[in-house]
Parts: structure tokens; C-alpha cells; sequence
């Protein structure tokens, strides 16, 4: 116990908002944003439903969010524990495994901050609204459940699973919770979903245990039990964890990309070995596909609004973590017989190429769900914009940050540096779409910009590249 | 005392570590030489315990790994090949880290930390770690295992990336330390640190114990009076390959 606290204490990840205030700010902030967001849906739910209606909605939510919260947690887990560096040295202490476990657990759960605090409000605003104790505390109890099974669950994969399959699932699970974090927005399939899926609340669902509570307040024990054991197990489990990666059999040989050379062959490796890719190449468009789908069919400029307003984020992220790659190495460039320009071409194009290519994909479903293939004539102007975005994405990366912590792509830009990309890339967006507006309109417009933008645009780069290209020269 | 019986370790179907048997006694600097990749960070993971051995026994201070792992490590101190450090603390911290760790006392513990900052040079305390050279780290955690007076040292490569006064520093805190009973187990590619520090070499090559002994003994193994570690060296890990010939192919 207390190694664990010594652990706590210096080798928890910092960040700017340290120390239990930050924490607890920050929990209180989400906790009134998913009050602001969800108790409208709530109370609607009881007031106009009644109790048994709730109480089924109230099971699909735990149901939901609880496999959710434990895919999640699992596989943060199970990667942590194959993959931390950190461990290594752990483990040349005298700490017990299960401390170092117990340990990967906290921080696991630590960065499943959001799902965590779903499932709590879950909890808490249902009992609150069923003025009944006995489901918070069964509710509170589940939660326990869930990290301890999730535990169990971990410690036994990092014996099991390979590092890359892992990460492969780890971020498919949080593509999933988003999206349905995105339909539980939803009222109409919300209410569908609780009554059609009325079986959830057998007693046999082990995850709706809270919501069975409030008719049998037996369930409380129920829950106890299941607790207290599988915390026994956790325990037992940890002591056994190897903190070895698996080896795979001898690796399989990857897709190539044989019309690609040189740098873009090797940048194109970072980017699809980065286990961020799939999460930050689909997000945004899987994010829009349910905005259509739901917003109605008149009108998809809101939805792709948004698609592009973060792809172009993803965008510039993907351009900046594979400049940052580039810059982990910086001197060795020196030494190929290459020039500044031949080396950030890769970064600026390929992200742009990937993204397009979804984004035409994109275009394509909105054009055979609407019938209007208008959308398609988006194309050409939202490259130009991802374009744009990579390289400000480029210029934006300082030097000396990329040598800081390489492993966490989330971390690479300031916030005003977020908002300035934004802020160029979607104006420069918005103005595309007047004019395409404009092409409904008159024709003879859409001429124009279909050749007036690329030319306008080429001599942006231009004048870009210029500056970048000095910025190089600088650091030697 | 370390022993090791029939030490190994898979990676899949690769045999990193093969049978390995050693035994190392108090007050001895024990040298582990091998070419890159013959395994020897690999079986000093696992006499430390970091990694579980595949297959194999080992016994340090009289006391089995399996079974009492942490009174080992307690006792031991292990100043890893890449040292890798929590980039969000101070040096400072780092080493209060280890003394709650492991529950030092305090006092003491300082006035070690003041001595051996002053002969390892460290006044770069107050920087965080995430901004250390990796010489830096070697120092800092060469500072954090000796303020703590472990009975037996592992040190995986402990040369590379110090100064030639920190190594030799290094060098000569080691012997004074062997003389006082400490235990000390040190990998190296380098022959001539092998030669100049151990009193006993062991080397290593694609997993296996080739030869063993104290310099003398190593030079009658290869019927060569003069032979240097270098003669031998090469005599042993080659297999059947003359270098001279390899060179005029290229
Ligand atoms: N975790 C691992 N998985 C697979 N192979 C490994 C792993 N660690 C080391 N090896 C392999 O084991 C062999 C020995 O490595 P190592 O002990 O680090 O050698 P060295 O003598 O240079 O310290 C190398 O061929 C290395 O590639
Ligand atoms: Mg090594």
C-alpha cells in the first residue's frame, strides 16, 4: 500500500492542471456537461414514460456504456501493460507485480476519464431522479465491478494478446464509444431501443444490476458479492502478470506500396503504423455519416461542416506527428542526398491524399443517400483545404517540442494554435462553398473557381514553401 | 552469491539465452562480454527479475528469485542499459522517489547523494529528466543505486555515454566497493573495459557461455601467453570466418 502511494505520488502523468484540484475541476466540468447535454433526455424519458420506461432505458444505458467503459478500460490496460517503458524500470524495484498492476489499473482508468464519468452520472442522475439510495449504491458498487473484471480481463490478455492486436482493437472500441455516446443523443431510436430491447432487464444482465435494484433492493448484495470476489481475483491475477510482450509468429508481411518511393514510402509506414491512424482517419467521417443520417435529408451542409472542421484538425495533426518523426532524426537528413522541399512534401500530401480519399467516400454516400451529386464536386476544394491545413500543421510544430514526449499525439499543438488552424482552414473552407452555392446559381462561376482556385492556391504554397524551407535551413 | 542454472530465454521460437550457468562471489567484479545481440541484457533482466526465465534457476544472496523476489531486489541494485525515467520529474525528485521507495533514511541518504553528486559532477538536479542527455540518466541512476549501498550491482553497458572522467570514477568506486564484499555483475562489448576492471570474464556469443575465467586463464585456454582479449575474442566468437578475408571481399 504504501509503495502504491509513493507510485501515486511521483510517477502519476502529470499535466498542466496538476494535483487533485485540476482532477477534480475537470470532473466537475464534464459532470456539468453531460448534465447540460443529457438530463433533458432523462427527465423526458420518466415524464413522459413512466417508471417501467425508465427503468428499461435506464438498463440500455448501463448495459451499453458499462461494455463500453470495460472494452475500453481493458484494452488501455492490457496495451499498457505489454507496451509502458516504464514498467522495465519498475520492475528492478522492489515492488510487488501486483503493486506495478494495481498501479497500470489507476492510470488506465484514469485515462478512460470520459467514459468513467458517463457511467457516473448515469448512476447518479437516474437514482436521483428514482429518489432511491439503493440503485446509487448498487451503481457505485457495478463501477468497482467493472474495474476489477476489467482488471482480471487485462491481466490475462497481456499474457494472450500481441502488441499490434491490441492496439487494433483498442482503437476500434473508441470509435464505438463515440459513435454511440453520438446516438444515445438520440431520443426517438433511444426510446425504440428500451422497449424493443425490453430483455435487458432479466435478471440474467449483470450490467443492469443497479437498474434491477430499485424493484429488488436485494440486488444490492448481489452486487456485493459479485465485488468482493472478483476483487479477490484481481489481486490474485495481479501477482502473475508477466509484463512481457507476446511474440508473435514471425511477422507477417505488410501490404507494400510498391508505386510509392523514398520518403513517401517511409512516411507512409509512420502513418499507418501510428496507432492513432484509424481512430483520426474515421472519426470525423463516421461522426458526419451520423449526423446525416439523423439530421434529416434536406440540408448536409451542417454535417459536412463538421466532417471537415476536424478532419481538418486530423489533418494537420497527422502532417505535424510525421514531421515530428522526421525531426526525432533530425541530423541524419543532413546526410541523404535530399532537399529541404523533398522532405515535407511527403508530410504535406500523403495525410491530404488519405483524408481526400475518405472524403471522397464521404461524397459519394451523401451523393447516393440525397441523389444530389453536387457533393462530389466538393472534392477538388476540400483537398486544397486539407492541403492548407498540413501545411500550416508543418509551420505550426515547434522545434524543440518534438523531441518531448513522441508517444503522445494528442499533445502536439497549443490550443491557439489549434484555433488559428481552424480558423484559416474553415474560412478558406467557407468561402469555397460560396462559391459553390454560387455554382447552383450561375454556372459559368463554377468555371471560374474550378480553375481559379488551384492557381490562387498553387501560388499560396508557393510562397509557404519558401518560408518553410528557411525555417530548415535555420536549424543547422 | 549469484548463480544461475541452465538459464534461458525464448522470444517465440528464437533461443535469446541458452543454458546458461554462471556463479559470481562476493566481493568479485564479474564481466559479461559478448558481441551486439548475444544476449546479455536479456539474462540480466532476468537476474534481476524483469523478465521470467523460460527455463533455468536463479539464486542471488542465497535466496531463490522465484520465491523471494522482493527481499532481492531490495538488496540489489540495478543500473539498467537505457535508463528509462519519469521525463516529468527533477533529478531531485527522482531520488526521493527512491529513498520512499525504499524507505532510506533520509539523512543518510543525502549526505550520500551530496557526496557522490560531487564526484560524478551532477549539479543538474533541478532539471526534469525528459530534458537529461542520455549520460545524465547514467549518472543519475548510477547516483540513485549507489546512495543506497546494495549488496550486489548489476550494470547493464554502464560505460556508454560517460565521460572518460565519469568512467573512470565509475571504475574506480566499483573496485573500492568489490573490496568492501559488494557483488558486482557488469555486461560491456568493450574489451578493453573487460580487462582492465573484471577479475573474472565470461563471454557470451548467440546466447551461449563460450569461455570463463580470470584473464590468466582465458590466455592458457587459447595456448597464447601474449594473446590479448582481443585474440581470443575473436578466436572464440568467429566461426571459421577470417576477417582478413571478409575485409578484401568488401
Ligand atoms: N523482447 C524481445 N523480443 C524478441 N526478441 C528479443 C527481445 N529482446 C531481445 N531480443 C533478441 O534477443 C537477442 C539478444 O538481445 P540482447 O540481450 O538485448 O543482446 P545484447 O547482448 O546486445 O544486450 C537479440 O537478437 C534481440 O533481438
Ligand atoms: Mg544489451
Amino acid at each position: 500500500m504504501r509503495e502504491l502511494l509513493v507510485l501515486i505520488r511521483y510517477a502519476l502523468p502529470r499535466r498542466k492542471l496538476s494535483g487533485l484540484p485540476g482532477f477534480l475541476i475537470g470532473f466537475g466540468l464534464t459532470m456539468i456537461f453531460l448534465f447540460v447535454l443529457w438530463s433533458p433526455l432523462y427527465r423526458s424519458v420518466i415524464n413522459q414514460f413512466g417508471y417501467e420506461v425508465f427503468l428499461a432505458f435506464f438498463s440500455l444505458g448501463l448495459t451499453v456504456f458499462s461494455i463500453l467503459f470495460l472494452f475500453g478500460y481493458v484494452f488501455n490496460l492490457s496495451y499498457s501493460l505489454l507496451n509502458s517503458e516504464e514498467i522495465e524500470f519498475l520492475l528492478t524495484l522492489p515492488l510487488r507485480r501486483g503493486t506495478i498492476a494495481l498501479f497500470q489499473s489507476i492510470q488506465s482508468a484514469y485515462f478512460q476519464f470520459l467514459q468513467f464519468s458517463i457511467l457516473l452520472f448515469n448512476v447518479s442522475f437516474s437514482s436521483y431522479l428514482l429518489r432511491d439510495w439503493v440503485v446509487f449504491f448498487t451503481g457505485i458498487l457495478q463501477i468497482v465491478f467493472l474495474m476489477s473484471v476489467g482488471n482480471v480481463l487485462s491481466f490475462l490478455f497481456s499474457r494472450t494478446l500481441t502488441k499490434s492486436t491490441a492496439r487494433i482493437v483498442f482503437v476500434v472500441i473508441q470509435l464505438l464509444s463515440v459513435f454511440t455516446f453520438l446516438l444515445f443523443l438520440n431520443i426517438d431510436l433511444v426510446r425504440s431501443a428500451s422497449i424493443s430491447l425490453r430483455f435487458i432487464l432479466s435478471d440474467w444482465n449483470l450490467f443492469a444490476l443497479p437498474a434491477l435494484s430499485y424493484k429488488k433492493p436485494f440486488h444490492l448484495l448481489t452486487s456485493l458479492t459479485f465485488v468482493v470476489f472478483t476483487v479477490l481475483a484481481s489481486f490474485f491475477v495481479g501477482e502473475r502478470v508477466l509484463f512481457e510482450p507476446v511474440t508473435g509468429k514471425a511477422e507477417k508481411k505488410k501490404p507494400r506500396f510498391g508505386f510509392l518511393k523514398g520518403f513517401y514510402a517511409k512516411d507512409m509506414k509512420v502513418l499507418l503504423r501510428e496507432e492513432r491512424m484509424i481512430y483520426l482517419v474515421f472519426y470525423p467521417v463516421g461522426f458526419g455519416i451520423i449526423l446525416a443520417l439523423f439530421g434529416g435529408k434536406d440540408d448536409m451542409l451542417g454535417s459536412i461542416m463538421i466532417v471537415l472542421a476536424i478532419s481538418i484538425l486530423y489533418n494537420s495533426t497527422m502532417a505535424a506527428l510525421l514531421w515530428r518523426y522526421e525531426l526525432l532524426t533530425w541530423p541524419i537528413f543532413r546526410t541523404f542526398p535530399a532537399d529541404a522541399w523533398n522532405l515535407l512534401k511527403p508530410k504535406i500530401l500523403l495525410p491530404s491524399l488519405l483524408n481526400g480519399a475518405v472524403f471522397l467516400a464521404f461524397t459519394v454516400f451523401l451523393t447516393l443517400y440525397t441523389g444530389d451529386p453536387l457533393y462530389l464536386l466538393l472534392n477538388p476544394f476540400v483537398f486544397v483545404v486539407y492541403v492548407l491545413s498540413a501545411i500550416l500543421g508543418v509551420t505550426f510544430l515547434k522545434v524543440d517540442e518534438a523531441a518531448k514526449n513522441p508517444s503522445n499525439p494528442a499533445r502536439i499543438f497549443s490550443l491557439q494554435q489549434i484555433l488559428l488552424v481552424e480558423a484559416v482552414s474553415m474560412g478558406f473552407a467557407i468561402v469555397l462553398f460560396f462559391s459553390l452555392k454560387l455554382i447552383r446559381e450561375m454556372p459559368i462561376v463554377s468555371i471560374v473557381g474550378l480553375f481559379g482556385v488551384p492557381i490562387t492556391f498553387s501560388l499560396i504554397v508557393r510562397a509557404l514553401k519558401k518560408h518553410l524551407v528557411k525555417r530548415i535551413e535555420l536549424f543547422e | 552469491m549469484i548463480v544461475a542454472k541452465n538459464l534461458t530465454k525464448k522470444f517465440g521460437e528464437f533461443l535469446a539465452v541458452d543454458h546458461l550457468n554462471l556463479a559470481v562471489r562476493k566481493g568479485e567484479i564479474y564481466g559479461f562480454l559478448g558481441p551486439n545481440g548475444a544476449g546479455k541484457t536479456t539474462t540480466i533482466k532476468m537476474l534481476t527479475g524483469v523478465l521470467k526465465p523460460t527455463e533455468g534457476s536463479v539464486e542471488i544472496l542465497g535466496m531463490d528469485l522465484r520465491t523471494h523476489e522482493l527481499e532481492i531486489k531490495r538488496r540489489i541494485g540495478v543500473v539498467p542499459e537505457e535508463p528509462r525515467l519519469y521525463p516529468h520529474l527533477t533529478g531531485q525528485e527522482f531520488l526521493e522517489f527512491i529513498i520512499d521507495l525504499y524507505d532510506l533514511d533520509r539523512h543518510e541518504a543525502t549526505k550520500r547523494v551530496v557526496e557522490l553528486c560531487e564526484a560524478f559532477k551532477v549539479d543538474f538536479l533541478g532539471k526534469r529528466i525528459g530534458e537529461f542527455s542520455h549520460g545524465m540518466k547514467q549518472k543519475l541512476i548510477l547516483v540513485s543505486v549507489f546512495m543506497r549501498k546494495p549488496e550486489v550491482i548489476f550494470l547493464d553497458e554502464p560505460t556508454v555515454g560517460l565521460d572518460a572522467k565519469s568512467a573512470k570514477i565509475l571504475k574506480l568506486l566499483l573496485r573500492k566497493y568489490a573490496s568492501e564484499g559488494t557483488i558486482i555483475f557488469m555486461t560491456t562489448h568493450i574489451l578493453e573495459i573487460a580487462e582492465k576492471m573484471c577479475d573474472r570474464i565470461g563471454i557470451i556469443n548467440k546466447g551461449r557461455l563460450i569461455a570463463e575465467g580470470t584473464m590468466d586463464e582465458l590466455r592458457t585456454l587459447a595456448k597464447d601467453e601474449r594473446a590479448t582479449l582481443e585474440d581470443l575474442f575473436l578466436q572464440l566468437t568467429a566461426e571459421g570466418e577470417d576477417i582478413e578475408e571478409i575485409i578484401k571481399e568488401l
